[in-house]
């Protein structure tokens, strides 16, 4: 069933939602068609309140030129069309292959000096230890550059 | 008329939402990136215009704003409505163009005249044209600025209450106080040609 709504209803409405009823709500519209057919005050009213939509509203401003020379400036700045280009023809490069394997080659060096540095497999050269009682110390003496027969 | 696809997809972008559109674009879309202009870009010269006063910086201030859609297309978050987005970059650049020029009156600017126009009508819409620019001069600022958006530009309330910083209650408000005190201030005009009886 329709509702029913008043004059002052109908002003109140046309101010809130303004004059096209087709943009209000289904049984609200209803209810002004309905008034509209049997009230000349809502007429009326519907009439000022066309009138100062129409004075109020402004006509779109003719944009078909601004958009071909916009679209025109996209094309020359390349920027999205760029990243189209790059996903289709770029190899993508195997990050994950080549370095993870570097890295635990890397660790594992790492360990290994610190392994042979405290087990002493590996002294230090310019250390202060007694030449006498370190069996290594030919090794030593040519990593360092000594010539141990002098 | 054919209608424009997603190059990548094959959708169609007219039923496309702003935020898929945007997507079309970041991967080189230029449909998309026309469906957007033809979207939103007469709105974004009108918006320019109404603060810049001028149409060929009006032009400059859309042109930008659109090529930072084009290459910022790719980094956009959707974290708002692109619209909401799109008004504030051409508000800013805008209110930046101010900060830099002078406007020119809107008084200064003659009023366009239609020589089809019957002459007693011409001098009619001239005497109403002012009376609601006189009515509006009169409203206070926020007021007016809702009318300007959602009356005379046609933007939503949803994208006019995000650009003026108020909730779409608080608008719709302001747009009521100000259709009242508009149509008071146009009673005094001419009643006898009210629109009465034309039902839509």
């Amino acid at each position: 069933m329709t509702m029913m709504m008043t004059p002052d209803q109908f002003q109140a409405e046309l101010d809130r939602r303004g004059p096209d009823l087709s943009t209000w709500d289904a049984g609200r519209a209803a209810a002004a068609r309905l008034l509209l057919d049997t009230s000349v005050e809502a007429r009326t009213m519907h009439g000022t309140a066309l009138r100062l939509a129409g004075l109020l509203a402004r006509p779109a401003p003719e944009v078909l030129d601004l958009k071909q020379r916009i679209m025109a400036a996209a094309r020359a700045s390349g920027q999205a069309v760029h990243q189209t280009v790059t996903r289709q023809t770029v190899v993508p490069f195997p990050t994950r292959r080549v370095v993870a394997p570097a890295a635990l080659a890397l660790a594992a060096s790492l360990l290994f000096g610190v392994f042979a540095g405290s087990s002493g497999l590996i002294t230090d050269p310019f250390g202060s230890q007694t030449v006498d009682d370190d069996p290594t110390y030919e090794f030593q003496a040519l990593m360092a550059g000594d010539n141990y027969d002098s | 008329m054919a209608r424009a696809k997603d190059a990548d997809t094959g959708d169609d972008l007219m039923e496309a939402d702003d935020e898929d559109l945007m997507a079309a674009i970041a991967r080189g879309g230029e449909a998309a990136f026309g469906e957007l202009m033809d979207r939103h870009l007469a709105r974004a010269v009108a918006l320019a215009l109404r603060v810049t006063r001028n149409r060929a910086v009006a032009d400059e201030i859309a042109q930008e704003a659109f090529l930072r859609v084009w290459t910022g297309a790719a980094r956009w978050q959707p974290t708002a409505r692109v619209s909401t987005w799109l008004w504030r970059i051409v508000m800013n650049l805008s209110l930046d163009q101010m900060r830099r020029h002078r406007p020119t009156a809107l008084d200064d600017v003659p009023e366009p005249i239609d020589p089809g126009e019957d002459p007693e009508q011409a001098a009619t819409r001239l005497e109403l044209g002012r009376a609601l620019e006189s009515a509006l001069a009169g409203l206070p600022e926020r007021q007016a600025q809702a009318v300007r958006l959602c009356l005379a530009d046609g933007f939503s309330q949803a994208e006019a209450s995000a650009l003026l910083e108020v909730s779409e209650g608080a608008l719709e408000s302001l747009l009521v106080r100000a259709r009242r005190s508009l149509r008071a201030a146009l009673s005094d005009h001419d009643p006898a040609r009210s629109l009465a009886g034309k039902v839509h």
